[in-house]
């Protein structure tokens, strides 16, 4: 089985703020919420480098681990998933994230938090694949139709990889071979000196 | 005779010559090697001042070091913690939450109640008061009756809401089923930071209400010390050391989970991360302690001091109960004595709980 993941090239990504748009547009996801988000870290500054960001399908997911009502499940494919009938909107998934993945919808008296929504790796939910309360709930099962994520599809500088970890791995290893620049290799410096 | 003194003294300088130069080698034996450690030392230090020029960093990784590091980027989208790409506090809050909290906190709580039972148990209950000759002496006011019964029974239902979501994953979850739990936790976690906000008022009330009451003297120090609470009889105001003592637990406790609690229910106010896992742990801690010590409070209002409960029913007591646990108090208070029957409400007062003959 594969085991999909997530992988943002910092040396491509552009700041476009494309996937976060393919993503709002795929999965209908609601004002306020945001699956993914982009950063630029040293913004301004000679090597500047921006990072897209969300749920990284963690292998033991912080958010599971805490999820008082224990709605969150792992497919085959190595996905992190929730159940929303099961969430109750505490927010302690938000607090155990690395990452700040979970979101939720403000929309009731008092602000009080809904039901927790969250990048599905566009996998959908447990509801019946392709239906209508799966996409209402969760957006587009694109998985389940042999598609990848959206968001990877959309990369127009193909800096975000979305897909099987082997497959993403290697495609990420050719480009930092071929890659100018001084070589990264740890010890580099140390075996040729500076520069070299 | 004299030679063979002089060859003696010769050997023995010899001897003398001889442990000398030992301990010389000896020492030097153990000091030589440890100038290696100079060696290093000035190697090191020839070696960095060498290597100055090459310490400079991989620009590639320094990028992923400020991620993993959570240096605060820039991001169009907003939010808490939205320019932030990683951070290591939620690891830490989650592995207090699942770990110490979830399996200490319920230790905690049968050895209270197992305490208290033995207790129980050892002392065989209350006192037996002497028979009651039926006069009795106000103790608390109708308010006080009130805002005591206002902030209790919303303490336990907090606590059972609030236990609910810490421990209903692992409890009620195989009772209930997935939906049958998700739907009580649901309720839980609207009973509790609806029924919070009135439990603060509660609690802010009491402080005001009964702090005069409750400033400790010379009297409850000895109380405590000499063991009253094990029910011996010692001299004791209008609230002995034990109430006063139960007391500021509840204001300090009060104070702490109160406004802890505040924080996380607003979210959009308080909205740093870290601020919010320190909140969840600390009002978890404190009040699974409030909730253990609170069964102490429960046992001496029934079973541990019979006759005490009138108090807080009928708002007076006994005038033999005020004579055995409130002897101060009772002296300044004998003047408003009355007998049961001159009450109103002669039939529920003359109904006395079953430490004696009514």
């Amino acid at each position: 089985m594969a085991r999909m993941k997530f992988l943002c090239d910092a040396d491509r990504c552009i700041e476009c703020n494309g996937c976060v748009t393919a993503c709002k547009n795929a999965n209908d996801v609601p004002w306020g919420v945001n699956r993914r988000r982009v950063i630029t870290l040293n913004d301004g500054l000679p090597g500047e480098k921006s990072i897209s960001v969300a749920c990284m399908h963690c292998t033991d997911a912080p958010c599971a681990a805490v999820c008082p009502t224990d709605c969150f499940y792992t497919t085959t494919d190595g996905i992190v998933l929730h159940d929303k009938d099961l969430c109750i909107g505490c927010g302690y998934c938000f607090y155990a994230c690395p990452f700040g993945a979970p979101q939720f919808p403000t929309t009731q008296a008092f602000g009080v938090r809904g039901k927790m929504d969250k990048c599905t790796f566009c996998a959908g939910g447990p509801d019946e694949p392709g239906s209508a309360s799966e996409y209402q709930k969760y957006g587009a099962n694109r998985i389940a139709d042999g598609k990848l994520p959206a968001c990877a599809e959309m990369c127009a500088t193909k800096a975000l990889l979305a897909g099987d970890g082997d497959l993403v791995a290697d495609i990420y290893r050719n480009r930092m071979m071929s890659r100018d620049g001084r070589p990264q290799t740890w010890g580099w410096a140390k075996a040729y000196g500076a520069g070299a | 005779m004299e030679k063979q003194s002089k060859q003696t003294t010769r050997s023995r300088k010899t001897l003398r010559r001889i442990a000398v130069m030992t301990l010389f080698v000896a020492v030097a034996a153990m000091v030589v090697p440890l100038s290696g450690y100079v060696y290093v030392a000035v190697a090191q230090e020839t070696e960095q001042a060498q290597t100055q020029p090459w310490a400079e960093t991989n620009p590639r990784s320094d990028v992923w070091r400020q991620a993993r590091q959570s240096t605060e980027g820039r991001s169009v989208i907003q939010g808490p913690g939205a320019n932030v790409v990683m951070t290591s506090s939620g690891e830490t809050f989650r592995q207090i939450r699942m770990g110490p909290l979830s399996t200490y906190a319920p230790w905690y709580l049968a050895l209270m109640i197992g305490a208290v039972a033995l207790f129980f148990i050892i002392s065989g209950g209350g006192e037996k008061l002497a028979a009651e000759s039926g006069k009795r002496v106000p103790r608390w006011s109708k308010f006080d009756i009130a805002l005591h019964w206002f902030v209790a029974i919303l303490f336990l239902v907090l606590a059972i809401t609030g236990l609910s979501l810490l421990f209903g994953r692992a409890v009620l979850i195989p009772l209930l089923g997935p939906e049958g739990f998700a739907a009580w936790a649901l309720a839980s976690k609207n009973i509790h930071n609806y029924g919070g906000a009135f439990f603060v008022v509660g609690v802010v009330l009491m402080i005001v209400a009964w702090t005069r009451y409750n400033i400790p003297n010379g009297t409850d120090v000895k109380w405590l010390l000499k063991g009253g609470a094990f029910g011996k009889h010692l001299p004791a105001g209008r609230m002995n050391g034990g109430e006063k003592a139960w007391f500021w637990v509840n204001v300090g406790a009060g104070i702490i989970v109160s406004v802890t609690g505040i924080m996380m229910i607003n979210p959009q106010v308080f909205e740093s991360r870290e601020l919010f896992q320190l909140n969840l742990i600390v009002h978890a801690i404190v009040a699974i302690l409030w909730l253990g010590a609170s069964f102490g409070h429960m046992y001496m209002a029934t079973l541990g001091a019979p006759g005490s409960m009138d108090a807080m029913t009928k708002g007076h007591v006994s005038s033999e109960w005020a004579k055995v646990h409130h002897d101060l108090w009772y002296d300044e208070v004998k003047d408003q004595e009355f007998r049961a029957e001159d009450e109103t409400r002669s039939g529920d007062a003359g109904r006395q709980p079953s430490t004696g003959p009514a």
